[in-house]
């Protein structure tokens, strides 16, 4: 699917109309987020079909709780989050940390110094050695592009502790993905 | 966080680069249909509410605020206790969701995800596409239901749901938020739980018990307690940062047990998960850990109370055994997570373990003395069979089975086999479909390979069995109830289970006459002929060439008058003055002519429906709206030829997917509406002559393609690898 982008005016819109529950407004904020749901999904499951999965529960979480956002601005933040805990609750639902069949194809060169960009599987497995709620951080922060003070909401911690706790995982990788 | 280092910048271009390699094909509008037709806002200020507090009567609603005010005086002190505390009262409801009753007749082909046995000792087993699936071992028959796709069940997604066995028969299907018991035809209970759950089980006294999910990052969970008419709970915040409840069992006395999986401390290389078993005492929870037996220390997954009463936990560090007063360590080759622990009719015991690396399912039996393992050497699947670490030990009056991720294996003579699903299933893409009645089909899939499926079982066939290659193109149920078909090697009819070749040569189209003549088209050199049987011999006679201009055809129907239409297929071929779009034609007098309007409108891309028991023709023409197109499509018609007029309907919605007549003559299409347009009702739809009515409304699975209808009234539908039946009568909506 091809996300279509709602600008501020019509995401207001759109979710004015869809808490009063009109079904084609709240399509069109799935279409416009979903794939942005699933991507973050898939960061923290590392499989396709659960990272569909979750944020396809997120959806119905988002119909039931849409009229709880105060600030129509914030609704990507808010669905990503929704999302990324749908996707870590099904990690750990399904046990499925240690079985997770990486399918990853070696990633094409960019021609730009490739020989510092971060390989895929190299990448997969690290965010594999994470706790789940570690991969929740990167995929908000690295996926959907979250700063501190959205992520911040999102985890029940200060934006200085998001700082902080995101500080300790970046050491972290660092030394999983061999940049120390 | 204003400033990145060269690190921070690499791994968040890598992180986007791995994320946007998926795709998704999810259709938006579906899907908010979906969630917006289960869930419908309420009108008013409660409608904000997920639970119905205006349901809530006054008691509660005074014990609530009792409770706020004893948190507000009581502040933290409250929150670390382990009193039991009164969560709001939410009653089953009243409007309790129905099962459609729609039936899955295709097995699952990726396994499944989850197998329990109930106490009637069948079993039931979650599928990964989000099915449900019966199996008895008595008989060796099978059902399945589809759970994700069905808004009857009310789940919403396909890994959202567990089976956990009722006591008195049945599954409790573990929804996000709601609890269904389902006993294979009905839900006998539906109850709605006040956050999401997290593992359910059902108590000896049949009360239940559940987890709950920590609900916003940071939060505690919590155990909660329906006992048939409200909801308690026992907190257990404070149990530990970044650990999770990985099991949860009641034994006999009533009291719950919960295993706890804690994540690896990441301060300490090495470190991996640890774990703990609390027990609730009615007051307060004791606990077990390492000290106590060195299973206990690993995150535990499996808490199960045998019919001896000894407690059994199985974890990451191993299996340990609890007799009531002190543990012992079993030791075993079973210190993985995904194991089960079951004991058979003589209190023999099984555990089962889905490896964790790389898919093997190791099986272990233990007489009361000694240990006996059954791994892939045994018939068990092996390294890379399964892709979902799962395997549940079920000892049944009925042998020994264990569900893994690639079907349900029962031990037989010291072997392992697999029970179900069998290996005959279609396994790749359903094209047509022939019911013959509610309970025999032929089907023909992407290939051309011919299915029969009688009651559950798949049988592959083959028209001609010296040619096992051949391809079959079209099926067709002469008035008699013989089944023919036509294919890559000639035409042939079904008779007691075989068939037999009746005519070499390829043909593409087939149709039989209400006289018995039979009726081909097609092969390399499009033509028609006619099939007649002389004495024991089936004499071919020539008919006509295909119509001008065509690339072929795609059905045949004759009509009441005995004249023969037939629809073409759409495509190029050298020799063509220009590709063909396909089209209707009606054979008159050994000449063809091209039927291009009907009822004052043009057609431009008609095909045959069927012919009526009384021999009139319906035909449908839909031009270019395929679903999910972009913008308003032109409407789509169809037309019944009664032999001297034709009768145009229009049909409801902006693309059909797949249209049959009924017994009773009357057209039935499935309809879908664009995303983006204003759409209508969609799903199986009927024209009773006057009007269009959507029978299964509310049933579900709107998208679903109707694929055929039986003389018996029987009405199948298909998507993708899957055939369904609708139930006989009409569902509630």
């Amino acid at each position: 699917m091809t996300s279509l982008a709602l600008d501020s005016a019509a995401t207001a819109s759109a979710v004015e109309r869809a808490v009063a529950g009109d079904e084609l407004a709240f399509a069109r904020i799935v279409g416009a987020y979903h794939l942005d749901l699933v991507r973050v999904a898939f960061v923290i499951c590392g499989d396709e079909g659960l990272a569909e999965d979750a944020a396809q529960a997120a959806w119905w979480i988002a119909w039931r709780k849409l009229s709880s956002l105060r600030d129509p601005d914030r609704l990507k933040a808010w669905l990503v989050a929704v999302a990324a805990n749908e996707a870590r609750k099904l990690v750990q639902r399904e046990h499925r940390q240690a079985v997770v069949e990486l399918k990853i194809a070696p990633q094409p060169s960019t021609g730009a110094d490739s020989s510092r960009e971060i390989d895929h599987v190299d990448l997969a497995n690290a965010l594999g050695h994470l706790k789940p709620e570690d991969r929740v951080l990167v995929a908000l922060r690295y996926g959907a592009n979250l700063d501190s003070f959205e992520l911040a909401p999102a985890l029940g911690i200060s934006p200085s502790g998001v700082r902080t706790r995101l500080s300790r995982l970046l050491d972290r990788l660092r030394k999983e993905l061999g940049d120390d | 966080m204003t400033e990145r280092d060269a690190f921070e910048i690499r791994l968040a271009a890598a992180v986007h680069g791995y994320a946007e390699r998926v795709r998704s094909d999810l259709d938006p509008v579906e899907l908010a249909h979906r969630i917006a037709a289960a869930e419908p806002r309420r009108p008013g200020l409660w409608g904000a509410f997920g639970w119905r507090p205006a349901a809530i009567p006054r008691v509660a609603w005074a014990l609530l605020l009792l409770a706020a005010l004893l948190v507000a005086l009581a502040g933290t002190a409250l929150v670390a206790s382990r009193m039991l505390e009164i969560v709001p009262r939410i009653p089953p409801l009243g409007a309790a969701l129905v099962p459609t009753g729609i039936e899955v007749l295709t097995p699952e082909t990726g396994g499944y995800a989850m197998v329990v046995a109930d106490d009637d000792g069948i079993l039931w087993a979650r599928e990964p596409s989000g099915r449900l699936a019966r199996f008895d071992p008595a008989s060796g028959s099978a059902r399945a239901w589809t759970i994700r796709d069905d808004a009857g069940f009310g789940v919403t997604t396909s890994s959202g749901f567990d089976i956990v066995p009722a006591g008195e028969g049945g599954v409790w299907l573990v929804g996000q938020r709601t609890l269904r018991w389902f006993d294979g035809t009905d839900f006998r209970a539906v109850i709605d739980a006040p956050t999401d759950i997290g593992l359910a089980v059902e108590a000896p006294d049949g009360s239940l018990w559940v987890t709950t999910e920590p609900c916003c990052f940071g939060t505690d969970g919590a155990v909660l307690h329906w006992d048939g008419s409200s909801w308690t709970s026992l907190a257990i915040s404070g149990s530990s940062a970044n650990a999770t409840v990985g099991a949860l069992a009641v034994d006999a006395a009533g009291r719950p047990w919960i295993g706890w999986v804690r994540d690896p401390d990441p301060a300490s290389p090495g470190s991996t998960y640890s774990g703990s078993v609390w027990r609730w005492e009615g007051s307060s929870w004791t606990t077990f850990d390492g000290d106590d037996a060195a299973a206990l220390g690993g995150g535990v997954f499996t808490i199960t109370q045998l019919r001896d009463g000894a407690v059994w936990v199985a974890s990451a560090a191993g299996l340990a055994r609890f007799d009531g007063s002190s543990w012992i360590d079993t030791g075993g080759p079973w210190s993985t997570w995904g194991a089960s622990v079951a004991d058979g009719p003589d209190g023999t015991v099984w555990v089962a373990v889905g490896d964790s690396g790389d898919g093997a399912v190791t099986v272990a039996h233990f007489d009361g003395q000694s240990w006996v393992s059954y791994g892939p050497s045994d018939g068990l699947p092996g390294p890379n069979a399964s892709g979902y670490a799962v395997a549940h030990a079920v000892p049944t009056n009925d042998g020994v089975y264990v569900g893994t991720g690639v079907g349900i294996y029962r031990l037989a003579d010291g072997r392992w086999e697999r029970a179900w699903p069998t290996d005959s299933s279609p396994l790749i893409d359903i094209g047509d479909v022939l019911a013959v009645s509610r309970d025999e089909l032929l089907a023909i899939d992407r290939e051309g390979g011919l299915w029969h499926l009688q009651g559950s079982a798949w049988t592959r066939e083959f028209l001609d069995p010296g040619h096992p290659d051949g391809a079959v193109s079209a099926l067709t149920l002469a008035p008699d109830g013989t089944v023919w078909a036509a294919g890559a090697n000639g035409v042939g009819y079904r008779r007691d289970r075989h068939w037999t070749l009746a005519a070499a040569g390829a043909a593409s189209a087939i149709t039989v006459g209400r006289n018995g003549t039979v009726w081909v088209g097609g092969g390399d050199d499009c033509r028609v002929w006619t099939l007649r049987l002389e004495g024991t011999t089936w004499v071919s006679s020539p008919i006509a060439a295909c119509p001008p201009e065509s690339f072929g055809l795609s059905a045949l129907a004759v009509d009441a008058s005995g004249a023969l239409w037939a629809g073409t297929a759409a495509g190029c071929a050298w020799g063509m003055s220009a590709c063909s779009s396909g089209g209707l034609a009606r054979l008159d007098g050994g000449t063809w002519e091209a039927i291009r309007q009907i009822g004052g409108f043009d057609l431009t891309a008609a095909m045959i429906v069927g012919t009526t028991p009384t021999g009139d023709v319906w035909v449908l023409d839909e031009p270019g709206a395929a679903p999910g197109a972009a913008g308003e499509p032109a409407p789509i018609r169809a037309a019944r030829f009664d032999g001297t007029d034709w009768t145009v309907v229009e049909l409801p919605n902006d693309a059909v997917s797949g249209s049959a007549l009924a017994p009773d003559g009357s057209l039935w299409a499935s309809a879908w509406w664009v995303p983006g347009s204003t759409g209508g009702d969609r799903g199986p739809a009927r024209h009773d002559g006057t009007a269009w009515t959507f029978p299964y409304h509310g049933a579900g699975l709107p998208w679903m393609r109707l694929a055929a209808i039986a003389p018996d009234g029987a009405v199948f539908g298909e998507i993708a690898s899957s055939v369904f039946r609708f139930p006989d009568q009409t569902p509630a909506p």
